[in-house]
């Protein structure tokens, strides 16, 4: 693009021709009011706020949607400009109402803003201003369309960025209207952002929803902590309370979006608080102590373990949302006890699998892909952003192939799609596509195949594959830090038999793990159940016996380590609940009282630095890769031949039950009631071969559980095999994630 | 399942033709027209969502154009759509006498249908036809002729013959 020079407000600005006026105008600090306009959706020009007056261009010109000339003279403050831009106000308010006293934009409104800063005091308008019936998009976002300037970005978001035509302007004129036109709840998993988006109070967030108002909020820079893109949030608290979250740009990663997931699971943060060290005594009762009472017990009692049984006995099973601080204390203090089991993929099934987490390339690289394979990777579900970035590359015209064990609606075409059940997966990996259509091809491999029973044998397979080929092979696990715990803890020798002392960090036994029937009865048995968790449930009452109250997200500082490797510090927004303490805290003084050399630390600041001296397991360089033993060609199968009966279990954790916030995160777990996470989802020829009908009520039995539950009928599901959402429910009271069922009729 | 028969298939193939392959969504106001004419006169919302699946695009997309034109009725209509020209021309040519007179001999209002169902009264903007103020329209499973220069007793004829 060549270069040239324009002149705005006298200001002599080198910018490239080709620019609109406002990208060039917002580049150089130079403001100029806006609705509809949005750097990252198409220019539909609509809403006129822009007007400037251009030298001589008869009329006042849309700075949005007019493309920079050398020599271009622009003026921002003339009143030529001044008076476009009060005349577009006057008409913009003639049908909005001035309802800002109960409006939760109020004060946060560009309309409000704008009419203040452009507009006039009053307006030749007196009839009567128009009204139109509510919307209902659902849980998650509330409407007030009335209020709706007709600017359509978020029916833009909803084409461009989406990829899925939820929302859209039906009607014309006067009667224009935005809306669902046909009602239904907005399911898509970053539809959130059309609130950020909304420039007026007609998209608000629901669960905020007169909760407070804008200037009673503090704004804090926080990492979002569900999955591994990292993106970057603005936490809003009133008094010491997290009200809100939104989305806070960052260009190389989560750009102006951010999931729904990390948007909305603050909501979580109110339920179940334990806010005080509880030690179960020998009737069984809950007692109440004091953190000092706490950790000397907890202390005596590892030591007293270890005495008896050995160091190994004693493992740690902590979340990969656990911050990099948290999971390096760990490691030290299981270093000093002699342990070395700690395990943070806990919906792994195959024993024999190193995931080595990392996308091995930046995260704005995706968009840049030609070829990318996704391998068992329900990446809308898991990674949002990252698959808003593989659409990036889709219609960019990337060739996009899947192979998977269910089939997931995606927002881009797709190149080939290959769905087979779990024991036909490797098989199905194994024949794939030719070599030379996958040539410089960035493969990922997603969570579902990850917690496949033969993830190891995949895990080599794509592996040889990727070098075969020269391309990037990704693996991405769950968890906001699963690079970082990686990093400082990469797994030995894990021991998957009962231990005699289990500290539980962050997460849920019955709910977190690919086994929980198996786990409960290890837990049940062991000597000492030590749980760190910020959430206390009847399950975790049962299991632990000494209950550690630890700062949940938004509380405590630390540092998560995205799945491209890039390192995040944030600071806590608000104090923990009551007693709890950050988790890096509580491991400093478990620590000190077991006498750990060197552990001293001040701050999670403090604890980085001394990471930066340590040594960590290097994530992308090649040998980590190389050394990955290639087992593909003949590695056995764990799978066993099932009875005539029975289906192949398929179970992924959708994205209201990935981890104990969003679990307790009532609005996204009520916009997901839909898609009846609680149900047995079967093909419908399942279902016809066993005579069962949508609905019904069941008994499903896995090795020794026996469930009851009723069937969905769901043909992403592969005849033969049976989807049970994880983290629910009904996945906590059975066994093994990659098992077979079978089904009853009740 | 597709509730759009054969011959509508056909229909809107015709039109698809024309177009190139990525772009069916061009078809769309045609594909309506036929759909609309082939079904009372009147579009279901199972008939919209029937054209966007046919074309294969957004139904949102099909909403949007549908709800857009008057031409397209999204409720049910009567058998006989008689669309009275109110623009400036006719306004002025006496078109409020002979939205009165349609009101009186019909017994319903604007934008209403008869309860036998067998006519649908309203207003519409310019039809093109203003040398021949007042002028209406009348309508019937998509065809009809523009009655022009209408008076009382023009009015009458018209609807004795529509009985
Ligand atoms: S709802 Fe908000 S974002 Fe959507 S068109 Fe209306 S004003 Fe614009
Ligand atoms: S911002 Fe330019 S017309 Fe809306
Ligand atoms: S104004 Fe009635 S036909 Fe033109």
């Amino acid at each position: 693009m060549a270069d040239i020079e324009i002149d705005i407000d006298g200001k002599k600005i080198k910018t490239q021709a080709g620019k609109m006026l406002i990208q060039v105008a917002d580049e150089n600090d130079i403001y100029i009011p806006r609705f509809c306009y949005h750097k990252k959706l198409t220019v539909a020009a609509n809403c006129r706020m822009c007007l400037v007056e251009v030298e001589k261009a008869p009329k006042t010109l849309p700075a949005c949607a007019t493309p920079v000339n050398d020599g271009m003279k622009v003026f921002t403050q003339s009143t030529k400009t001044l008076e476009s831009q009060r005349a577009v106000m006057e008409f913009l308010l003639i049908n909005h109402p001035l309802d800002c006293p109960i409006c939760d934009q109020g004060g946060q409104c560009e309309l409000q803003d704008f009419s203040l800063g452009y507009g006039k005091d009053n307006s030749s308008y007196n009839e009567e201003k128009r009204a139109v019936v509510n919307d209902d998009f659902g849980p998650l976002i509330a409407t007030e369309m009335t209020r709706c300037i007709q600017c359509t970005r978020c029916v833009r978001f909803g084409k461009e960025i989406l990829g899925v035509q939820e929302i859209g302007a039906t009607g014309r004129g006067e009667h224009m209207q935005i809306g669902t036109y046909v009602k239904h709840t907005v399911t898509h998993e970053m539809s959130g952002n059309i609130i950020d988006l909304c420039p007026v109070g007609a998209l608000l967030s629901k669960p905020f929803l007169y909760k407070a108002r804008a200037w009673e909020l503090k704004a804090y820079h926080s990492i979002a902590s569900h999955d591994g893109v990292g993106s970057h949030l603005s936490v809003h608290t009133r008094r010491g309370e997290v009200m809100r979250v939104t989305a806070r740009e960052n260009e190389t990663i989560n750009e102006t979006w951010i999931s729904d997931r990390d948007r909305y699971s603050y909501e979580g943060l109110n339920q179940d608080r334990l806010t005080q060290p509880c030690i179960k005594d020998e009737t069984g009762e809950w007692r109440e102590v004091t953190w000092p009472v706490a950790l000397n017990f907890v202390a005596n009692a590892l030591e007293k373990v270890k005495a008896a049984h050995g160091a190994n006995q004693i493992g740690a099973l902590i979340s990969p949302n656990s911050t990099l601080e948290e999971a390096y204390l760990i490691k030290r203090l299981w270093r000093h006890l002699e342990s070395s089991q700690i395990n943070y993929n806990l919906r792994q099934t195959d024993p024999r699998l190193t995931v080595v987490p990392g996308l091995n390339i930046p995260i704005a690289e995706i968009e840049n892909q030609q070829t990318i394979v996704l391998v068992g990777s329900h990446l809308r579900n898991d990674q949002p952003i990252l698959a808003h970035l593989v659409r990036k590359a889709a219609l960019k015209g990337a060739k996009v192939h899947v192979i998977d064990m269910i089939k997931h609606p995606y927002h881009f075409d797709l190149a080939s799609e290959t769905i087979v059940k779990p024991s036909e997966f490797v098989a199905a990996i194994r024949e794939g596509q030719a070599q030379d259509l996958l040539l410089h091809s960035l493969i990922i491999m997603g969570e579902n195949a990850l917690n496949h029973p033969d993830a190891s044998i995949i895990q080599s397979l794509l592996n040889k594959f990727a070098t075969d080929t020269q391309s990037i092979f990704a693996q991405l696990p769950e968890g906001a830090n699963a690079v970082g715990c990686y990093q400082v803890s990469a797994p030995a020798e894990r021991n998957h038999l009962p231990m005699k002392a289990y500290l539980l960090h962050g997460i849920e036994p019955e709910y977190d793990v690919a086994n929980p029937d198996q786990l409960q009865q290890n837990l049940l048995s062991a000597d000492m159940v030590i749980a760190v968790t910020p959430f206390v449930s009847e399950n975790l009452k049962k299991v632990a016996k000494v209950l550690l109250p630890c700062a949940a997200f938004t509380e405590t500082s630390g540092t998560f380590m995205n799945l491209a490797g890039e390192q995040h510090s944030f600071s806590g927004c608000v104090a923990p609940k009551g007693e709890a303490r950050p988790g890096w805290k509580i491991y400093r003084v478990l620590g000190n009282l077991l006498d750990v050399p060197a552990f001293d630390f001040e701050s999670s600041e403090d604890i980085l630095k001394s990471l930066d001296h340590q040594e960590r397991q290097q994530v992308s360089s090649p040998d980590v890769h190389s050394r990955l033993q290639y087992v593909g060609a003949t590695g056995q199968s764990s799978a066993v031949m099932p009875h005539v009966n029975q289906l192949e279990r398929i179970t992924a954790w959708p994205d209201c039950r990935s981890d104990s916030l969003v679990r307790r995160a009532r609005a996204l777990n009520q916009r997901a009631v839909e898609t009846r996470f609680e149900a047995v989802h079967i093909h419908a020829e399942t279902a016809n071969k066993l005579q069962l009908i949508d609905g019904q009520a069941v008994q499903i039995k896995q090795d020794q559980a026996h469930v009851s539950s009723e069937i969905a009928i769901n043909n992403q599901v592969p005849i033969g095999a049976v989807f049970i959402a994880g983290g629910t429910t009904l996945a906590a009271q059975l066994g093994n994630a990659a098992g077979y069922i079978e089904i009853i009729k009740c | 399942m597709n509730i759009l028969s054969h011959e509508i298939c056909n229909e809107i193939d015709q039109w698809t033709a024309k177009f190139p392959k990525d772009k069916k969504q061009s078809a769309v106001l045609a594909a309506l027209h036929i759909v609309q004419n082939h079904n009372d006169g009147w579009l279901r919302r199972e008939l919209l969502d029937a054209v966007a699946d046919y074309l294969e695009i957004p139904k949102m997309a099909v909403y949007e154009v549908a709800s857009f034109y008057s031409m397209f009725d999204l409720k049910e209509t009567g058998k006989y759509k008689i669309n009275v020209c109110t623009n400036i021309s006719c306004l002025l040519r006496g078109s409020e006498g002979v939205v009165k007179h349609f009101e009186k001999r019909l017994g319903i209002s604007l934008g209403e249908t008869t309860p036998d169902g067998k006519f649908t009264l309203r207003e519409v903007e310019c039809l093109a036809a203003c040398v021949n103020a007042p002028v209406c329209q009348v309508l019937c499973k998509g065809k009809g002729d523009y009655q022009v220069d209408l008076t009382p007793e023009k009015i009458d004829t018209l609807l004795e013959g529509l009985k």
